[in-house]
């Protein structure tokens, strides 16, 4: 395929990716209505609509550090993401060469966490400091206690999740790599388009378990929200994002979950999005990755450090079997 | 827990006093300094008056055979008279 | 633990202690469904100290009731709250009717019963849900929602209003109250419903082990802190003291039922506390239905006298509930009215303590507070 094709195949692919991408959050959150025996929104309304309709909200200036820094992180999350999408489509892997391989994946994965990091040190919205009431009045306790933004909260958090809670989806990337004998994207569909995709093997399954757990913790989805515990830190890194900011934050997160999607379907059934048929596969995927989201949300309580840490450990460890089994 | 007395300000604590516990009735605060001070709720013992007057508040007990109202009104007009001194 | 004051003369242990940092929380919050502010003195995400401020909500109820007829004060009581409406119309009644000397048709005090446990019910129910909210867990709050609107119905269907029913008068209930045989039918088959799926529901949620894990241990009163902070009702009952204010109340003198108890003080065995008396309610109900007498509703013939201050203590669904008020020339003197959310919102301030901010938010919550009802200051800002 000569460049100018792929380019183009490249772009029907992320054009494609776009349409599906923005349906996933009503997907999500229709399951989890369902689940709870209500009926839901509409299929369009979290994703595509919410998304038009926060592009034309009158935009103000977010009580931030670097207010305008602050407003731009959605944007370089959106960016990394797109640059996770790029190096999984079939029709980019020829030219990226060893780009396309799982090095790649977890360092824009490790960017796109970071990302939340400094959306949290940034945020200092009015909810918690900055709330005009007499906290140091005479009378109170320890009048002359530090004070810091909740946000500070979810940045701590946010830097724990970086250091060891995406720990268990890396390790489940191991698994294809380990039975390829290559990091390399390509390598990787080749070995299962010859042997057949690796979730039908016993790594395969201990992956695809340690996979859904850890991309769940990526996602800051229900029961590893804690960066965003609506019960203390509220919104957390994402309080002070409206309008043009918050639209691209949710294309941004409807895009990851697309993305994980494909990830999953590219490593463990050895099928690459691309602007051609096949596209279906990742596309099923990142909807049953939404809908196993949606379940495991609806039907868990928030975890605090008390229940994260074992959780991770636990998965870890499962990961680590699915990796020694994958060497046999 | 706290309450904020907010300055040149009059409360009445009423149901805040845990009246199982103290030999008044009702107290009526008043905070004639410049800045908001911190009240100590529920109150669950006769000593919280001598704490709280020692923050600069004036503190009036009322019993059960007292008379709430009078007492407030007295209170208030003091208060408002300081608040007229204070804006002129 | 009586918390002392932090000022010039006083000094405790804790006011030496360095804090990492103070987290603030409120007075807007969506975990808080009422107005309150919360000061956390944190170490590494532990609570280390916490501070409450209440008082945001306040709208000089009594001091408005100063000076009004007494039915009509008795009618301002309900806006106090709306998930204890009934509660604070019944006891402001039932304080007019002591310090007149009026005296109530047994019909009505078995409808005022029946009207109190309706509102234990939804009460509970709502708590339950609230408390899987802030656990992370909608799905149980939305099943226990679901449940609930049946007791709603049951409201509308007694008082015509799903909150804020006015069904106690000065001297029995309103007419609109009284039950025939389809609606008392009704409220039985509605209690069989309940007794199946909050049984259910209950079931489900002890055998839920990740829930189970975030409840157990957080938030724990003791006993003996919780009586020397005047913690009462469900709060108090679930670090193990027996008392509940209906024993104390003549209206319930000819019902049976069992004062429910639970070991620890901490989240799970409030939320069991909760979930247990909803059986006893029901039980409770079924009996007013079964024994309800005939008679009149409301007692007319009395004469309105002047009295000093009459003292009356219900029990609410979180505990005591204290209104007390003199009358004068018919005009209500001198009103006081103390919810018991006063004093376990209080307590909870020390149950944080040692938890992380999240199960700290949790331990606040587990005490069923009601910020509404507990604001009611007199804070006059002018005339």
């Amino acid at each position: 395929m000569d460049l100018l094709t792929t380019i183009g195949a490249v772009i029907g692919a992320f054009i494609i990716a776009g349409i599906v991408c923005l349906w996933l959050p009503g997907v999500e959150k229709n399951a989890e209505a369902r689940v709870q025996q209500r009926l839901g929104p509409q299929l369009s309304s979290p994703g595509l609509y919410a998304t038009l309709k926060f592009f034309f909200k009158e935009a103000l200036t977010p009580s931030a550090v670097l207010p305008r820094l602050y407003n731009t992180l959605p944007l370089i999350t959106l960016i990394v993401v797109a640059a996770i999408y790029l190096i999984l489509t079939q029709e980019a892997m020829v030219y990226l060469g060893t780009f396309a391989s799982l090095v790649a994946l977890v360092g824009l994965l490790k960017v796109e966490e970071v990302m939340y990091l400094f959306m949290s040190s940034f945020s200092q919205s009015l909810m918690s400091k900055t709330m005009p009431f007499p906290d140091h009045a005479k009378g109170g306790k320890h009048r002359d206690a530090k004070q810091s933004f909740t946000e500070q909260i979810s940045a701590q958090r946010s830097l724990r999740l970086v250091s060891f809670g995406s720990l268990p989806f890396y390790l489940a990337l191991f698994v294809p790599a380990i039975m390829a004998g290559s990091i390399d994207f390509s390598q990787i569909i080749l070995y299962q388009q010859l042997k057949g995709p690796i979730l039908f093997t016993l790594p395969g399954i201990f992956g695809t378990l340690v996979f859904l757990i850890g991309f769940l913790i990526i996602l800051n989805s229900n029961p590893f929200s804690y960066l965003e515990g609506h019960s203390d830190v509220i919104q957390g890194p994402l309080m002070e994002y409206m309008s043009k900011s918050r639209a691209i934050y949710t294309m941004a997160h409807a895009f990851l979950l697309f993305v994980g999607g494909c990830v999953y379907s590219t490593l463990f059934l050895g099928f690459a999005p691309c602007f051609g048929v096949t596209i279906i596969v990742p596309i099923i995927c990142s909807i049953l990755l939404t809908i196993a989201a949606a379940v495991v949300s609806a039907f868990a309580p928030l975890f605090t450090n008390r229940e994260f840490y074992p959780t991770v450990i636990a998965t870890s460890m499962i990961a680590v079997i699915a990796v020694l089994v994958a060497f046999l | 827990m706290k309450i904020v007395l907010r300055a040149h300000h009059i409360i009445g604590l009423g149901g805040y006093i845990v009246e199982l516990r103290t030999s008044f009735r009702n107290l009526i605060v008043v905070n004639h300094t410049d800045e908001p001070i911190k009240l100590e709720v529920p109150v669950l013992y006769d000593d919280w008056i001598e704490e709280h007057r020692e923050l600069g508040l004036e503190v009036i007990p009322v019993y059960d055979d007292g008379d709430y109202l009078v007492e407030y009104q007295m209170a208030k007009h003091k208060l408002d008279e300081e608040r007229k001194q204070l804006a002129e | 633990m009586v918390t002392k004051i932090d000022g010039a003369t006083t000094c405790n242990e804790t006011e030496r202690q360095v804090f990492e940092t103070e987290v603030n929380m409120g007075t807007v919050h969506p975990a808080a469904l009422e107005p309150y502010r919360v000061r956390f003195f944190v170490e590494d995400e532990i609570v280390k100290d916490a501070e409450i401020t209440v008082g945001v909500n306040h709208r000089g109820i009594e001091r408005i009731m100063e000076g009004l007829p007494v039915e009509k004060a008795n009618a301002l009581t309900e806006k106090v709250c709306g998930i204890c409406s009934n509660g604070h119309i019944y006891n402001s009644c039932r304080a007019g009717e002591g310090a007149i000397g009026i005296e109530v048709p047994e019909r009505a005090n078995y409808l005022r019963v029946l009207a109190e446990e309706l509102e234990r019910l939804h009460s509970h129910m709502l708590y339950l849900g609230h408390g899987s909210e802030v656990v992370g867990h909608e799905t149980f709050t939305m099943r226990i929602f679901y449940i609930r609107e049946s007791v709603m119905d049951l409201l509308y269907m007694m008082g015509g209003n799903r909150v804020q029913y006015g069904i106690s008068v000065l001297g029995g209930v309103r007419p609109r109250a009284d039950l025939n045989s389809r609606e008392k039918q009704r409220i039985l088959d509605t209690m069989d419903y309940i007794d199946e799926k909050v049984g259910a529901f209950a079931e489900r949620f002890i055998a839920d082990p990740m829930v189970i894990h975030r409840i157990t241990g957080t938030g724990e009163l003791s006993q003996k802190q919780a009586l020397d902070l005047h913690v009462t009702g469900p709060s108090l009952r679930a670090t193990g003291y027996e008392f509940d204010g209906r024993r104390d109340m003549f209206e319930y003198d000819p019902i049976d039922f069992d004062i429910v108890t639970q070991d620890g003080g901490d989240v799970k065995a409030n939320i069991l506390m909760r979930a247990f008396e909803i059986f006893e309610s029901t039980k409770i109900v079924r009996q007013v239905i079964r024994d309800l007498p005939e008679g009149p509703i409301i007692n007319r013939d009395w004469e309105m006298v002047d009295s000093p201050v009459y003292k009356s203590y219900i029990e609410v669904p979180r505990g005591i509930c204290y209104h007390s008020y003199g009358v004068e020339d018919g005009k209500v003197r001198h009103s006081i009215i103390r919810t018991p959310s006063m004093s376990n919102i209080a307590a909870m301030q020390e149950s944080c303590i040692g938890h992380p901010i999240q199960d700290a938010q949790l331990a606040i919550v587990s005490c069923d507070p009601c910020f509404t009802c507990t604001d009611r200051a007199i804070q006059i800002i002018k005339l």
